[in-house]
């Protein structure tokens, strides 16, 4: 059994004790209590964060290992392996496909001698803990309908988030933080691929579920206080009759939107005094910061946010989502591939072992990866010194760990070129699906009734990969 | 850029902590009470109706009166023990008229908060 979140004494008090007058349709609003729903399996994952690298990092430069690639290097992508496949407007109308071989080392890692590209060395360390699925494959090819799809189960705009429909099926959102966190970053100043608030967003869901993002600069939350002075008691009584007006509201017309503000004020009272907590690190013992680097002292960087979701992971905050952007090196990969790889290697791989230290891991599921993959072929042709790769959505590298992954897989087989899957193709429904039973859904169940027909994250598809679980 | 049929309504704690906190609503809700106030001199029920119609185009139903009516007495008992509570009267950059009963200001000033953010003003179209 989950948690159940109640605040919400001080509202009954107030009508109990001081009116006493109202009538039955409000009271019977106001006591309806929300608890947790029940998973239908027992769960493995009881958190989730979600590394998400907006832009699409190549799998051939992190995880795909294909020496075969060096003696191509140059050659034309035979037809034969292209297939007719889809391309996106900006390498359809080129007359070559030159190959281009990953100009990055790989080395062995871990006691399965697993290969990492040698620019995330610290996640190399830790490769026996991550499960490791090279054969993605997603149905979009161009970055907005790629990360909607990502996170929604569509590639048209106006599905909930994975991160709403964890936070509905968990069913408890009156918390001390909201129950489903975002935090972005970008590695240098270029703005990188656009990041929608839709990405975290609850569409048909009850609007409670939806992400809340916090800011990478400054205060993470604004209007903690009005500046005023005032008391609790005072705040506390702003609180507690604004709920009540709504609650006599909701009673009237039975709108769910009132329903999930109600809710988002008791959150937001909760937060005055919670967020402050969050945001102070100074308690943060030297060895957090020998582990993250002195880099996660800098608020907005993506070190500073694995540090903030370790926060809000132990704070039992279920699901926290990070965007790290800039990694669609169509033109640059050369060069500004090894800069992300450098922003995120060390932190991300700090989050992991942090969690393990702190017993968190064995119960909180961490997710990698970006919307696709990127082609096996040079965008406009590789120069000596610099070279790029363009969209590539038939298979794409991410990984797991934690929670009910499987730790020191790696899953998924793809031919010589990185280019078709040749064993395990796993869809993103299917990526869903398995998160989804991590936590305890079956993910056909998980549902929610919208313009007369019941939607899920899977849509009508969508399997369970169990080789990536401990299931 | 997706096109969207409709926007997805924004219910977030940050929003409320914004119409919660943010001065610019604090300060209107002082200058709300103080306009009240001024209007129905000495008539409490009179002021949080007046009020609850300028926000909401609709007098309050007997519930909401007295609840509102509750939370004003509870909130002006509180601002006579305790000063602190007065501090919601500093709020904001516009004069704020000095005659009269501090106290009953302070407490008219939290009813027009909850009335200004409660759900009805905010989402009524």
């Amino acid at each position: 059994m989950m948690r159940t979140g109640s605040n919400r004494f001080g509202r009954r008090a107030l009508l109990g004790g001081s009116l006493g007058l109202l009538g039955a349709a409000a009271l019977g609003s106001l006591l309806r209590p929300r608890t947790a729903r029940a998973t239908d399996f027992t769960p493995k994952a009881r958190r989730v964060v979600y590394l998400f690298m907006a832009g699409a990092p190549s799998q051939l430069e992190t995880f795909d290992y294909k020496p075969g690639l060096m003696a191509m290097d140059g050659m034309e992508l035979p037809d034969s392996v292209r297939g007719g496949q889809r391309l996106t407007g900006m390498t359809s109308g080129q007359s070559s496909f030159p190959v281009v071989a990953p100009r990055f080392g790989f080395s062995q890692h871990g006691a399965n001698g697993t290969w990492v590209c040698d620019h995330f060395p610290q996640t190399a360390s830790i490769v026996d803990q991550l499960t490791i699925l090279k054969t993605l494959y997603t149905d979009a090819i161009n970055h907005d309908p790629a990360v909607t799809l990502m996170q929604t189960g569509s590639m048209i705009a106006g599905r909930p988030s994975m991160g709403a429909w964890v936070n509905y099926g968990l069913g408890d959102t009156t918390r001390n933080l909201p129950a489903f966190t975002v935090l972005t970053s970008r590695a240098g100043d270029s703005p990188g691929q656009p990041l929608s608030a839709r990405f975290w967003g609850s569409a048909f869901l009850p609007a409670q579920y939806q992400g809340v993002q916090l800011r990478g600069s400054g205060d993470p939350v604004l209007y903690l206080e009005d500046g005023s002075g005032r008391p609790l008691s005072s705040r506390e009584r702003l609180r507690d009759t604004r709920a009540s007006l709504d609650d006599l509201h909701l009673a009237e017309t039975n709108d769910r939107e009132i329903d999930a503000r109600i809710q988002s004020f008791e959150v937001a009272h909760n937060m005055q005094m919670a967020v402050p907590a969050l945001a102070d690190t100074s308690s943060e013992p030297d060895s957090t910061w020998a582990l993250y680097g002195d880099e996660a002292r800098t608020p907005g960087t993506f070190a500073a946010n694995c540090l903030m979701a370790r926060r809000l992971l132990e704070r039992d905050v279920p699901f926290v989502q990070l965007y790290h952007r800039e990694w669609d090196h169509h033109s640059t990969l050369q060069t500004d591939f090894p800069v992300l790889a450098n922003s995120v290697d060390r932190a991300q791989a700090a989050l992991v072992q942090d969690l393990q230290q702190r017993g968190l891991l064995e119960d909180t599921l961490v997710l990698w990866g970006g919307e696709f993959g990127r082609t096996v072929y040079a965008q406009g042709g590789a120069g000596p010194g610099q070279y790029g790769r363009d969209h590539h959505p038939a298979n794409f590298a991410v990984w797991m760990a934690g929670g009910g992954a499987r730790p020191g897989v790696v899953y998924g087989t793809t031919d010589d070129f990185s280019y078709n899957v040749v064993e395990h193709p796993v869809h993103v429904h299917d990526w869903h699906a398995t998160v989804l039973r991590l936590l305890g859904f079956d993910h056909t169940k998980l549902t929610f009734r919208s313009q007369g027909r019941d939607f899920r994250l899977t849509d009508v598809a969508g399997r369970v990969v169990s080789e990536l679980t401990t299931i | 850029v997706t096109p969207v049929a409709q926007r997805d309504r924004t219910v977030t704690p940050t929003q409320a902590l914004a119409l919660t906190n943010d001065p610019l609503f604090v300060e209107a809700a002082r200058t709300l009470a103080e306009r009240v106030r001024r209007e129905h001199p000495g008539d409490v029920d009179a002021q949080i109706t007046r009020a609850f119609r300028l926000c909401d185009a609709r007098s309050p139903t007997s519930d909401e009166l007295a609840l509102l009516r509750a939370t004003y007495e509870a909130e002006r008992a509180s601002a006579m023990s305790d000063p602190s509570v007065l501090g919601v009267l500093g709020v904001g950059d516009a004069p704020r008229d000095s005659a009269g009963d501090t106290a009953a200001h302070a407490a008219m000033t939290l009813v027009a908060q909850a009335i200004l953010s409660s759900s009805e003003t905010l989402t009524r179209e």
